[in-house]
């Protein structure tokens, strides 16, 4: 298998597209291809035979959905240790989540909620996600989401990130689409927004596409092939911040895997075209 | 560092969910209850069908603002949602056993025990399906008709080949299989010999081979 590098190209792992990655020719373009453990972890049957085999034949990346590293509840030790061994058990080196809430004192909620950019809350955070990186045995890398609540007279999100990375020593994944929907959406600069992160901090960039509703907000769907705004974005991010894995998300309206590695072949050389293009600009 | 999270960020957290649970017209109340309805849907589209859309908005509303959800998995929704609707929720008993019915297809797909195929020769012991449910259902879930009432006992189980069957039992299947879950694992010749006041061993090999072949049965080795 080819090690991960800073030009190396992914795709989410979807259950539509099991059968064609386990029993089709390896697509070539991919270098690696990204699960969702609360997807696929202890689970048996044909999911977990899709696994295996498709744990054969492309590198894997994790990238949870249920941390929930920023809510206010003792974290879920034995989500936590269920992880770990997932990750061991598929050799997976690479788990991200999001800097965000998907519980709160009833429950877990099924989605990602922004968690409230405090300078108080910073050092909460840093211990917790030194409590993580101590269970996983990895760093942790977490991602800016896509949020649609704002919480009065917050830190700006970068400086925010920013400092929550230098605290806890954690990575960071940057999503390209989520940064645009914010900008847009709250009428805030995401290229200001990403020139307060850490560069040396970046293990990959996600890129997606979005939806535009008829009253003008943008909902980070991932049902759309990415819009060419966050194209051009993600060529700042490139020239930016540098070369990483970038990683195409779809989860709605999944087409053929075909179709996905084109596009995602498509928007990476777009990317890579026009960074050299704004380097030398 | 500190473990405990500043009081202003409870209060923050808090209201921001509260107003998320609670409110269906929110943004965040509006997401919650789509990827919850989304889960229903496929999980359960029988269940879903013999119900009005707004009673299932109704239903996906209170499992939003009351329910404790406990699994991080996000399959585990439907899990999630079954426990609530035993709890909580006034279904008629046809309603619940359709929702329950469902529930076990899915789990029979996912269970994380291995099954493995028959293998040649005739020294072996057979047991239960590791992930079979064996359930008496208000409806033959076999036939088209689930709204024709009768009772019926089922097993629902995955095979070898990852398919998920459900199994029409006999009063005949029930009894043998008693006998083999009162063993746990029991070889051919020991169960016809338990069996022997009503069944042949001629019938029980035939029985026993049969169910093999289907997946119900699975061998282990010999006492």
């Amino acid at each position: 298998m080819r090690p991960l590098g800073e030009t190396s190209l992914g795709i989410g792992l979807r259950p539509e597209l099991a059968d064609a990655l386990c029993n089709g020719p390896v697509a070539a373009p991919l270098d690696f291809l990204e699960l969702a453990p609360e997807n696929w972890m202890a689970m048996g049957g044909r999911k977990r035979d899709q696994l295996d085999r498709i744990a054969d034949r492309y590198p894997l990346v994790a990238h949870g959905l249920s941390l929930s590293i920023g809510d206010t509840e003792p974290l879920d030790i034995d989500f936590v240790s269920d992880l770990r061994r997932f990750l061991d058990d598929y050799a997976i080196d690479v788990f991200s989540d999001h800097l965000c809430l998907a519980r709160d004192a009833t429950g877990y909620l099924y989605d990602l909620l922004p968690s409230p950019r405090r300078a108080a809350n910073i050092d909460y955070l840093a211990a917790r996600i030194g409590q993580v990186q101590a269970i996983i045995g990895r760093r942790l890398i977490l991602e800016n989401i896509s949020y649609y609540h704002r919480y009065d007279d917050q830190m700006a999100e970068g400086e925010f990130i920013a400092e929550v990375a230098h605290r806890s020593g954690c990575g960071l994944l940057l999503d390209i689409n989520n940064a645009y929907v914010n900008g847009r959406n709250h009428g805030e600069d995401p290229l200001a927004f990403m020139r307060n992160l850490p560069s040396d901090a970046f293990a990959y960039y996600h890129i997606a596409g979005h939806l535009v509703c008829d009253d003008g907000l943008i909902l980070d769907t991932h049902g759309t092939p990415v819009a060419d705004e966050v194209v051009r974005l993600g060529q700042a991010v490139w020239a930016q911040h540098g070369p990483r894995p970038l990683l195409l998300e779809r989860d709605n309206f999944v087409p053929t895997l075909d179709a996905l590695v084109d596009e995602a072949t498509t928007v990476h050389r777009a990317i890579k075209m026009g960074s050299c293009h704004d380097a030398t600009a | 560092m500190t473990q405990q999270p500043d009081p202003v960020m409870v209060r923050e957290v808090a209201q921001l969910c509260v107003r998320a649970r609670h409110d269906p017209e929110c943004l965040y109340g509006r997401l919650l209850r789509e990827n919850v309805r989304d889960v229903l849907e496929c999980s359960f589209p029988s269940f879903c069908e013999r119900i009005e859309p707004a009673d299932l908005a109704q239903m996906v509303d209170r499992f939003v603002a009351e329910h404790p959800a406990i699994r991080p998995q996000f399959h585990q929704v439907a899990t999630e949602f079954v426990e609530f609707a035993q709890a909580r929720l006034s279904l008629t008993n046809s309603l619940l056993c359709v929702l329950e019915y469902e529930w076990a297809l899915l789990a029979a797909e996912i269970d994380p025990a291995r099954i493995t195929p028959p293998s040649p020769g005739d020294r072996f012991g057979v047991a239960i399906n590791p992930v079979a449910r064996l359930v008496v259902l208000p409806f033959d879930a076999t036939g088209g008709d689930w709204d024709r009432p009768t009772r019926r006992a089922h097993a629902i189980y995955r095979n070898a080949a990852h398919e998920v069957l459900t199994q029409v039992l006999s009063q005949q299947d029930c009894h043998l299989i008693e006998l083999i879950k009162a063993a746990a694992s029991i070889t051919p010749t020991a169960l016809a010999a338990q069996a022997a006041a009503s069944w042949s061993p001629d019938d029980v090999a035939q029985w026993v081979a049969t169910n093999l072949e289907f997946g119900l049965l699975c061998q282990v080795a010999p006492e």
